[in-house]
């Protein structure tokens, strides 16, 4: 019985209000403990009106050109606002630029999108988002929100399909969950280059010791410099044919046999040429080079075998890189005198 | 007099080796000839419309230099994606191409822009159109050498006509190849195959993620090459990943081909680093022999006593 009485006064004293009332004044009264602060009739203008608990006040006096102070409990979780990325072109590319987000010391778990717009677009009317693939989209997804390792991290990671000779812009925005959308941070710039291919050889011709009997009708001390620049993505493929066999009159030399994708030791009769590219596509890669040198014949039509090739990604500009063809002749002592000629020309094009 | 003979020997042998020296470097001095920029054209382009695009042309040689340009088909080759200049009826890229100028002379690092203009017809069937503009250098006929030699610059010119509409399945991965075992980390063998089903060249971007049950994912961007209509291309790199542990990974293979479109497929994957699974295998061979020596005694001690004794 007396605890039923016990009881009974228990519930009358936790169910009647005022009883147990939080601090009060002439302005407000704190009904609860519950986390947040009071609004009050200030927090509403002809605009808006705040409705809920407001977890922090906005005033005209809490911005400044730098920063600014957001009204609202969800404002208190924000991840800090992403400063300006690096944003450069370190490999002089045509297609990509290369983005570091600065993370602003927050948490591994918060995700950043990535704004992109051609700088002269002063408003961002033409904005565009980089997308989890790295290419610009029109829509921004929450896929497209990743996490710093996921765009690279430290290291970075390129945004691509970007036009040429452009100067583009980009900004920043954090998010760590739902509401807590961070603004855009503030803008870097770069620019792409254009995309450049620069082709040469070290001389209009080569001459051939004479063939005879002394040095056994070979001659295998001659070779050309194949020298490129390029900052093609993909590299590049030079490729060498010959618009006929060494010709004199109705005489000929031939071709040596062996093909471009299986060259050989020296053997027999012929013209033919070897490359340094130990790393040659068409085949084996070092099929020119290993216990070699190995030689191949030319092809008689455009464009020929490849002869020399720097295959992609090329993330830096290529400044004068050399290949060396080199040719031996060997001929047939029974082949007539004459002065026996050629053309080899040599294309580069870029791979794809 | 005869320190004059000495001296006047040693700057003898040092000019002749000075003077072989010299020869040498002319002899292998690279030259570059000619610059061109752009070297690549992706074009968008729509029936009817004429398109108009500027290609600068160096000369980067000391003296003048006779330049001729000329338009040509090619095909994509399969799998390799290699240049294959066969004469190609079904392109019409030259006969919409016109250039500025064909012949002309460029003086002495002299820079000179072409104008080159694209008239797509009305009526053309939508799809990707490829052709290729030659950069060529002419040389005067030098009858006195033997063997001549010519450079040649390739401008690449590729055509999307009409709009590239969103297609769910533009390409599908046909065959995805890592092995199931991993005892290196270094020099993975990785290849795969790409097939282009759509009428359009795009630009594909690979993306190789390594799963682990617990960590984080490992992702490796890879080579981003073209795929051409109805054509294969074929990835064949060697892979190094570097911060893979031992553990069962999910190999998962993305590939971005535009409009947001990703294809993917997935391998599942084991990695031993080779002096642990030597270790396990020790081990499980112990375990096996405990046991068996656990359950079957009398059998073992028999084993053991013909194998000693030989009876």
């Amino acid at each position: 019985m007396r605890n039923i009485v016990l009881f009974a006064i228990c519930c009358f004293l936790l169910t009647t209000p005022g009883v147990f009332a939080g601090p009060t004044s002439t302005n407000f009264e704190l009904r609860n403990y519950d986390f947040g602060s009071g609004a009050t009739e200030d927090s509403s203008s002809t605009n808006f009106s705040l409705f809920g608990i407001a977890g922090e006040g906005s005033q005209g006096d809490l911005s400044s050109g730098n920063f600014g102070v957001g009204a609202g409990l969800p404002h208190t979780i924000m991840p800090a606002l992403p400063p300006a990325p690096t944003f450069t072109n370190p490999g002089n590319t045509y297609d990509r630029l290369h983005i570091i987000i600065a993370t602003a010391g927050n948490p591994s778990d918060t995700t950043y999108a990535i704004a992109i717009t051609e700088s002269t677009d002063t408003n961002w009317n033409n904005i565009k988002y980089v997308q989890s693939d790295s290419t610009p989209g029109t829509i921004l997804g929450i896929e497209d929100f990743q996490t710093y390792t996921t765009w690279g991290g430290a290291s970075g990671s390129y945004i691509t399909n970007l036009s040429e000779n452009m100067t583009y812009k980009v900004k920043v925005k954090a998010r760590q969950g739902n509401f807590t959308e961070t603004g855009w941070g503030p803008e870097s710039t770069a620019t792409t280059d254009v995309p450049t291919l620069t082709f040469g050889v070290d001389s209009d011709a080569i001459v051939f010791n004479d063939l005879n009997s002394f040095n056994n009708y070979t001659d295998s001390s001659k070779s050309t410099i194949l020298t490129t620049s390029t900052n093609a993505y993909n590299g590049y493929i030079i490729y060498g044919f010959a618009t006929q066999v060494l010709t004199s009159g109705v005489n000929t030399v031939p071709h040596y046999a062996s093909p471009n994708s299986a060259p050989t030791t020296w053997t027999g009769y012929g013209f033919g040429y070897s490359t340094d590219d130990t790393n040659l596509v068409g085949g084996t890669a070092n099929r020119f080079t290993d216990s070699g040198p190995k030689f191949a014949g030319f092809t008689g039509t455009s464009p020929g075998d490849p002869v020399a090739d720097t295959s992609g990604p090329i993330v830096s500009t290529i400044l004068s890189q050399d290949y060396a063809i080199s040719y031996r002749v060997s001929a047939n002592p029974t082949s007539l005198a004459g002065k026996y000629s050629t053309t080899l020309i040599y294309i580069v094009v870029p791979t794809f | 007099m005869k320190k004059i003979i000495i001296t006047t020997v040693f700057f003898a042998l040092l000019g002749v080796f000075l003077l072989g020296k010299a020869a040498a470097a002319n002899a292998q001095e690279p030259r570059n000839i000619l610059s061109i920029s752009p070297f690549i054209f992706n074009l968008r382009l729509s029936p009817g419309e004429t398109y108009e695009r500027t290609m600068t042309v160096q000369n980067i040689l000391d003296v003048p230099l006779p330049i001729k340009l000329s338009v040509e088909d090619f095909l994509v080759q399969d799998e390799d994606g290699g240049y294959d200049f066969t004469k190609n009826d079904s392109s019409s890229v030259i006969s919409w191409i016109t250039l500025e100028e064909t012949d002309f002379i460029l003086e002495p690092k002299e820079k000179q822009e072409i104008r080159i203009t694209t008239q797509i017809p009305t009526k053309i069937p939508f799809g990707g159109y490829q052709g290729i503009i030659f950069v060529q250098p002419i040389l005067p006929n030098q009858q006195q050498y033997s063997t001549l030699l010519n450079a040649k610059v390739g401008v690449l010119v590729l055509a999307n006509i009409g709009s590239q509409a969103y297609q769910i399945h533009p390409a599908r991965i046909l065959t995805f190849d890592l092995p199931f075992v991993l005892f290196s980390k270094e020099n993975i063998p990785l290849i795969f195959r790409v097939q282009n089903n759509s009428l359009y060249h795009f630009s594909a971007k690979p993306l190789l993620s390594f799963d682990p049950l617990f960590e984080e994912t490992q992702s490796y961007p890879l080579l981003e090459q073209f795929l051409f209509p109805g054509k294969v291309r074929r990835w064949a790199e060697p892979i190094n990943p570097d911060e893979l542990r031992p553990g069962i990974y999910t190999a998962n293979l993305h590939i971005s081909v535009g409009n947001g479109v990703q294809i993917s497929a997935k391998k599942y994957i084991v990695y031993i680093p080779q002096r642990l699974g030597i270790s396990l295998v020790a081990i499980i061979i112990i375990v096996i022999l405990v046991i068996t020596i656990m359950k079957k005694p009398k059998q073992i001690t028999k084993f053991l006593r013909i194998l000693v004794r030989g009876r």
